[in-house]
C-alpha cells in the first residue's frame, strides 16, 4: 500500500447521500436495544428516509412518532406508548417545534429580540431539560434505538443546551437536501401568501408550523444569502401581521444583512418601526428603500404618514407628492395628502385633495368622512353634512362619522338632528366620550340641563380628565342654581387644565352669583390674565 | 463481507456505547493517573476519609464524559473494602432539576437516599421532623391523608415524594422550598440523628458511612445580571450546610465552578477541590505525549480485547498504526469524544480494517459539532487558549470549559510542583474559524 500523506485537520468533503443513508441502515442492523441517533434534515427529507429505512430494515420493529405541537415531558410521552416493548426503532420528528415555541415564551418573559435572535443559550427549552434530566432513565427504561429527525437549527439546540443528552448519541447523520430541491422548497415556503388576508387566515398553530418550516430553511446548509434573505423577509411579514413588531424587525435587519438593497424589507422594517412608534428610525428605513429604488410609491406614501405622525406636514406632504408623480391613482396618498394639508389649515386645498381619491375610489369612506371635516372648518356646514352622509352610506357602522356629522348639525343649530347623530355614534360605540360631551353640548343648547348633566357625566366616567366636559358640566350646574356644584366642576376642569380661562371666568360668574365677590375677582383677573398671555402670544 | 466479520463488527460497536460508566473492577478500566496530573481519586479522596477523624466533605469536579462516574464507582468500592459504607446516588436521575436547582434540594435528595439505604436504622427523627411539618407538606407532596395513618414505609416515602416533585412539577418546586427553607437545619439534625443512630449498625459490619452526590456536575451554571450563580448559592453560600451532615459528603461539582471568581473561597471551604483532568495525548509544546497515547491506546485495546481478544490493533481493527494514532489524538484524551470517534468509525466500516477514510469522516462528523459550540466572537478567546495555555477567570472561559471547547490537562514538572495548562480541543484546530482567529493573533 503507498503511503498517502492524510491531512488530519482537514475536512473530509460532505458524505453523498447514499452513503449516509448505507451507514444509518448498517448502524440500525448493528443495534440491538437502547441508542440515540440523531439525523439532521428537512422534514420532507426525513419523511423520505422513514419510508425508505422501513423497506430495507424489515427484520426490525419500527415506529413513528410524529409531533407537530410542542411537548413537555418527552419521558412520558415514551412512557405511555402502546406495544412500547416490542419497538426496535423509533424515529422522532418535529421536536422542533417544541423548540421554536420556546422563543415565543423567551419573549413572553421579557427577553429582547436580540437574545432570542442570537442564539445566546440563557435558558433552556423545557424539553430539553427533560431529556437531559432523565437521561439515565431513557436507557434503563427503554430499550429502543431513538432516531431524532432534525432540522439543523433544532439540532443547534441539542449542542448547546442539552449537552448531556446528546452526549450520549452514537452518530449524527446529515442528509443534504439536494441544492435545486432545497430552493424550490425554499421559494415554495416563500410564496405561498400573497395579499395581508393570506396572513391573516393563518391559525395560530398553522402560522407556528410557517415559521417552523422557514426557520428550518434558513439554517439547511447550501442556503444561497438570497434566499436565506427572503425567508427571513417572509419570517418578518408572519411576525408583522400578528403585530410582532420586534420580531419582524429582527427579521428584516438579518435579512438586510444578507442583502442590503432589499427594498421591501426596508420598507416593511420602516412599517414595523412606525407601529412601535419609533418614527424617526421609520423615516430611515423608508429613506434607505428610497435610496435603492427612488420610485417605490409604498415607500414615499407610508412615509409621509410617519412624518405626519411627527407633525412635519409640509414635509408628509412633499412625500405624497412624490408618490402621486409615481402613481397618480394612489388614492391611499390622496387621503393622506388632504389630512396634512387639514392640519395645516390649508382646507381648500385638502377638498380638492379629497376629490382626487373620491375620483379613483370613490367609495373610501375615509376621504368622504375628511371631506367633511375640511368643509365645516369652511363653514360650508350643508356640504359637510352632505359628505358625511355618503361616507355613512357606505359603512352605517362608522361613528366618527355620525360623531362630526352632529357637530355640523350643531353648528346650524339644529340640535334634536345633533343628539340623534350623536346617539348613532353612541350606539356603535359606547365608549366614545367626545360623543357624550357633544350630546351634553347639544342639550343644554336646547335647555335640557339635567340631562345635559348626565351626558356629561358620561363622559367623564369614561374620560375623567377630561376638562372640557368638567367646564360644560359646571355651566349647566350653574344655570340650575347650583352655584356650589358647578364651582366644584370648574375646579375639577381647572385641575386638568389650569390655563383653561372660559373655566376660570366661569368660576367668576359662580362665585359672583354667591356674592363670594373677592373670590369671584381673583377668578376673574386669572382667566383676564390667561387670554392676555393668549393674546400676547 | 462474512456474516462471521459483520458479528464482530456489531459487537466492536456496541462496546464503545457512550453511556455507561464503567463498574469498580471492569476489566475494560485502564488506569490513567499518571497522564492525568497522577491525581487518584483513592489517593486523595479515598485516603483522606480514610484518615480523617473528623467528618470530611470533599468536591469532585471534572468534563463532562471524561469519566468521573467511572472513577466514582471505583472509589465506593475501595472505601466499602476499607470498612465504609457509601451510599452513592446519581442526583438528577429522580431528584433534582439540573436547569434549576437549589440547596434545599440536594438535602433532601440526600435524606432520601439515606433512608432508603440504610433500612435498619431508626428513622423516627426524620418521621418526627416530616410530621411536624406534615400540615405545610401534605399539598406538595399531593397526598390528602393524615401522617399518622400513613404506615411507616409510606411516611419514609413522603421524602421520594417531595423530591420527585422538585425535579419535575415546576409550579410545586418553589413551594416546596418555600416551606423547607426554614427548616433545613432542623432538617440536618434530625438527619444526624438518623445516620448517628445507623452507624451503630452499618451493612456489611462498617464502621464508617460516606455519601456520594454524583450528577450535581449536570447542573447548568446559571446567573442572572452579575448576580450570584446557581452554583454558588448552592457549594459557597450553604458550605455549612453541605459540611454539616455526619458522615463522610462528596459532591460532584461542573469543572466551570473550580475556576469561577470564588475559586479561593471555595477552596478555603473545602480544601482543593479534587479535579479529573483530561488523559494528556499531547505535551504543552504540541508533541505527541507518548504515554498518553498509549494509555488511549490501551482503552481501546481492552474493549476490543472484550470482543475478540486475538484481534491486533494496529493490523486488524484499523488498517495501520497512523490512522489508530490519530483518532487517538484527535480525542483530546477525552473519553467520551474517543468512544463516539470509534463508534461513528466502527458504523462507516463495513469490513474490517477501520480505514483512515473512515476515521477520517468520524474526525469530520466529531469536529462539526464543535464548530457549531462555540458562539460569535469566542472563536478569538480560543485561539488566545492556544496560545497562552492558560484561562482567564471569566464566564465566557467558564462556558468553554463547560461545553469542552477548552480542555484541562496536568502534569507534574522536574521540581515536583503540579502544573495545570488547557488548550483547545484538537478537533477545534482544524477549523476555519479558528484558524482565522489564531492567524490574527500572530503578528
Amino acid at each position: 500500500m503507498t503511503a498517502e500523506i492524510i491531512d488530519w485537520d482537514a475536512d473530509l468533503p460532505e458524505a453523498q447521500p447514499e452513503e449516509e443513508y448505507q451507514t444509518l441502515v448498517r448502524t440500525l442492523k448493528r443495534t440491538d436495544g437502547f441508542r440515540l441517533l440523531f439525523v439532521e434534515c428537512l422534514p420532507t427529507e426525513g419523511e423520505r428516509l422513514i419510508a425508505k429505512v422501513q423497506a430495507d430494515v424489515p427484520q426490525k420493529k419500527i415506529e413513528v412518532l410524529p409531533l407537530d405541537e410542542s411537548v413537555y415531558n418527552f419521558y412520558n410521552i415514551i412512557k405511555d406508548l402502546a406495544d412500547r416493548d416490542a419497538i426496535n426503532i423509533l424515529f422522532v420528528k418535529g421536536l422542533e417545534y417544541s423548540l421554536y415555541e420556546y422563543e415565543k415564551e423567551k419573549k413572553e418573559i421579557g427577553w429582547e429580540s436580540k437574545d432570542i435572535y442570537s442564539y445566546s443559550w440563557r435558558g433552556v427549552p423545557p424539553v430539553l431539560i427533560n431529556l437531559n434530566q432523565q437521561r439515565e432513565r431513557f436507557r434503563d427504561d427503554f430499550n429502543i434505538c431513538f432516531v431524532f429527525i432534525l432540522p439543523r437549527f433544532a439540532v443547534n439546540y441539542f449542542i448547546h443546551r442539552a449537552p448531556d443528552f446528546f452526549d450520549w448519541r452514537s452518530s449524527l447523520f446529515k442528509l443534504s437536501m439536494d441544492k435545486e430541491l432545497l430552493q424550490l422548497e425554499s421559494r415554495q415556503a416563500c410564496s405561498e401568501r400573497g395579499k395581508q388576508e393570506d396572513y391573516l387566515a393563518l391559525t395560530p398553530q398553522e402560522r407556528k408550523r410557517e415559521l417552523v418550516r422557514i426557520q428550518s430553511l434558513i439554517h439547511e446548509d447550501g442556503q444561497t444569502p438570497e434566499q436565506q434573505a427572503e425567508l427571513f423577509y417572509e419570517q418578518g411579514l408572519l411576525y408583522g401581521y400578528t403585530e410582532e413588531y420586534s420580531k419582524a424587525i429582527a427579521c428584516y435587519d438579518k435579512a438586510l444583512e444578507l442583502k442590503p438593497d432589499y427594498h421591501e424589507a426596508w420598507k416593511n422594517r420602516g412599517n414595523a418601526l412606525g407601529n412601535l412608534g419609533r418614527l424617526e428610525e421609520a423615516i430611515a428605513s423608508y429613506d434607505k428603500a428610497l435610496e435603492v429604488k427612488p420610485d417605490y410609491h409604498e415607500a414615499w406614501n407610508n412615509r409621509g404618514l410617519a412624518l405626519g405622525n411627527l407633525g412635519r406636514w409640509e414635509e408628509a406632504i412633499a412625500s405624497y407628492d412624490k408618490a402621486l408623480e409615481i402613481k397618480p391613482n394612489l388614492h391611499e396618498s390622496w387621503n393622506n395628502r388632504g389630512i396634512a394639508l387639514d392640519d395645516l389649515g390649508r382646507w381648500e386645498e385638502a377638498i380638492a385633495s379629497y376629490d382626487k381619491a373620491l375620483k379613483i375610489k370613490p367609495n373610501k369612506h375615509a376621504a368622504w368622512n375628511n371631506r367633511g371635516y375640511a368643509l365645516r372648518n369652511l363653514g360650508r356646514w350643508q356640504e359637510a353634512i352632505a359628505s358625511y352622509g355618503k361616507a355613512l352610506k357606505i359603512k352605517p357602522d362608522y361613528h366618527a362619522a355620525w360623531n362630526n356629522r352632529g357637530i355640523a348639525l350643531h353648528d346650524l343649530g339644529r340640535w334634536k338632528e345633533a343628539i340623534a347623530s350623536y346617539d348613532k355614534a353612541l350606539k356603535i360605540k359606547p365608549d366614545k366620550h367626545e360623543a357624550w360631551n357633544n350630546r351634553g353640548y347639544a342639550l343644554r343648547n336646547l335647555g335640557r340641563w339635567e340631562e345635559a348633566i348626565a351626558s356629561y357625566d358620561k363622559a367623564l366616567k369614561i374620560k375623567p380628565d377630561k376638562h372640557e366636559a368638567w367646564n360644560n358640566r359646571g355651566y349647566a350646574l350653574h344655570n340650575l342654581g347650583r352655584w356650589e356644584e358647578a364651582i366644584a366642576s370648574y375646579d375639577k376642569a381647572l385641575e386638568f387644565k389650569p390655563d383653561l380661562h372660559e373655566a376660570w371666568n366661569n368660576r367668576g360668574n359662580a362665585l359672583d352669583d354667591l356674592g363670594r365677590w373677592e373670590e369671584a375677582i381673583a377668578s376673574y383677573d386669572k382667566a383676564l390674565e390667561i387670554s392676555r398671555c393668549l393674546i400676547r402670544v | 463481507m462474512t456474516q462471521e466479520s459483520e458479528k464482530l463488527l456489531t459487537n466492536l460497536y456496541n462496546a464503545f456505547d457512550p453511556f455507561y460508566p464503567l463498574p469498580a473492577g471492569d476489566p475494560q478500566y485502564v488506569d490513567c493517573r499518571e497522564v492525568r496530573g497522577d491525581g487518584d481519586i483513592i489517593e486523595d479522596l479515598g485516603r483522606k476519609i480514610k484518615l480523617s477523624q473528623r467528618m470530611t466533605c470533599q468536591l469532585y469536579a471534572g468534563h463532562r464524559g471524561a469519566g468521573k462516574s467511572t472513577e466514582l464507582l471505583r472509589l465506593q468500592e475501595y472505601l466499602q473494602n476499607q470498612g465504609c459504607f457509601v451510599v452513592y446516588f446519581a442526583a438528577d436521575d429522580e431528584d433534582i432539576n439540573p436547569e434549576d436547582t437549589e440547596y434545599t434540594d440536594i438535602l433532601l435528595a440526600c435524606t432520601r437516599h439515606l433512608l432508603e439505604s440504610l433500612r435498619n436504622a431508626n428513622s423516627k427523627p426524620l418521621r418526627d421532623w416530616m410530621r411536624d411539618r406534615w400540615e405545610d407538606v401534605k399539598d406538595l407532596a399531593l397526598t390528602e391523608v393524615s401522617f399518622e395513618t400513613l404506615s411507616l414505609e409510606a411516611q419514609i416515602a413522603q421524602f421520594a415524594k417531595l423530591t420527585a416533585n422538585v425535579r419535575t412539577v415546576p409550579t410545586l418546586r418553589q413551594k416546596i422550598r418555600d416551606k423547607i427553607n426554614p427548616h433545613t437545619m432542623t432538617l440536618i439534625d434530625a438527619l444526624n440523628e438518623f445516620i448517628g443512630d445507623a452507624k451503630k449498625n452499618l451493612p456489611d459490619k462498617s464502621s464508617q458511612l460516606a455519601v456520594i452526590a454524583d450528577n450535581l456536575d449536570r447542573i447548568v451554571p446559571f446567573s442572572q445580571d452579575g448576580k450570584r450563580s446557581n452554583l454558588d448559592e448552592i457549594f459557597l453560600d450553604r458550605t455549612e450546610q453541605l459540611k454539616a451532615l455526619d458522615c463522610h459528603a462528596i459532591y460532584t461539582i461542573p469543572i466551570s465552578m473550580v475556576y469561577s471568581n470564588r475559586a479561593t473561597e471555595l477552596i478555603n471551604n473545602y480544601n482543593d477541590p479534587q479535579v479529573l483532568p483530561m488523559i494528556m495525548v499531547q505535551n504543552p509544546d504540541g508533541s505527541t505525549n507518548e504515554a498518553g497515547l498509549a494509555k488511549i491506546k490501551e482503552l481501546i485495546e481492552k474493549r476490543v480485547k472484550q470482543v475478540n481478544p486475538d484481534q491486533s490493533l494496529e493490523t486488524g481493527v484499523f488498517d495501520s498504526r497512523e490512522t489508530l494514532e490519530r483518532l487517538c489524538l484527535m480525542s483530546g484524551g477525552h473519553v467520551r469524544n474517543l468512544l463516539l470517534m470509534m463508534q461513528e468509525a466502527i458504523t462507516r466500516t463495513e469490513d474490517l480494517p477501520i480505514t483512515a477514510k473512515a476515521a477520517q469522516r468520524a474526525i469530520t462528523q466529531a469536529r462539526d459539532v464543535y464548530r457549531r459550540t462555540p458562539e460569535e466572537g469566542e472563536w478569538q478567546i480560543l485561539a488566545k487558549v492556544s496560545q497562552t495555555q492558560r484561562i482567564l477567570n471569566d464566564e465566557q472561559h467558564r462556558n468553554l470549559l463547560f461545553s469542552r471547547c477548552i480542555l484541562e490537562y496536568r502534569y507534574y514538572d522536574e521540581e515536583g510542583e503540579m502544573q495545570p495548562w488547557y488548550d483547545v480541543h484538537p478537533l477545534i484546530k482544524g477549523i476555519k474559524q479558528f484558524k482565522d482567529s489564531l492567524a490574527q493573533l500572530q503578528p
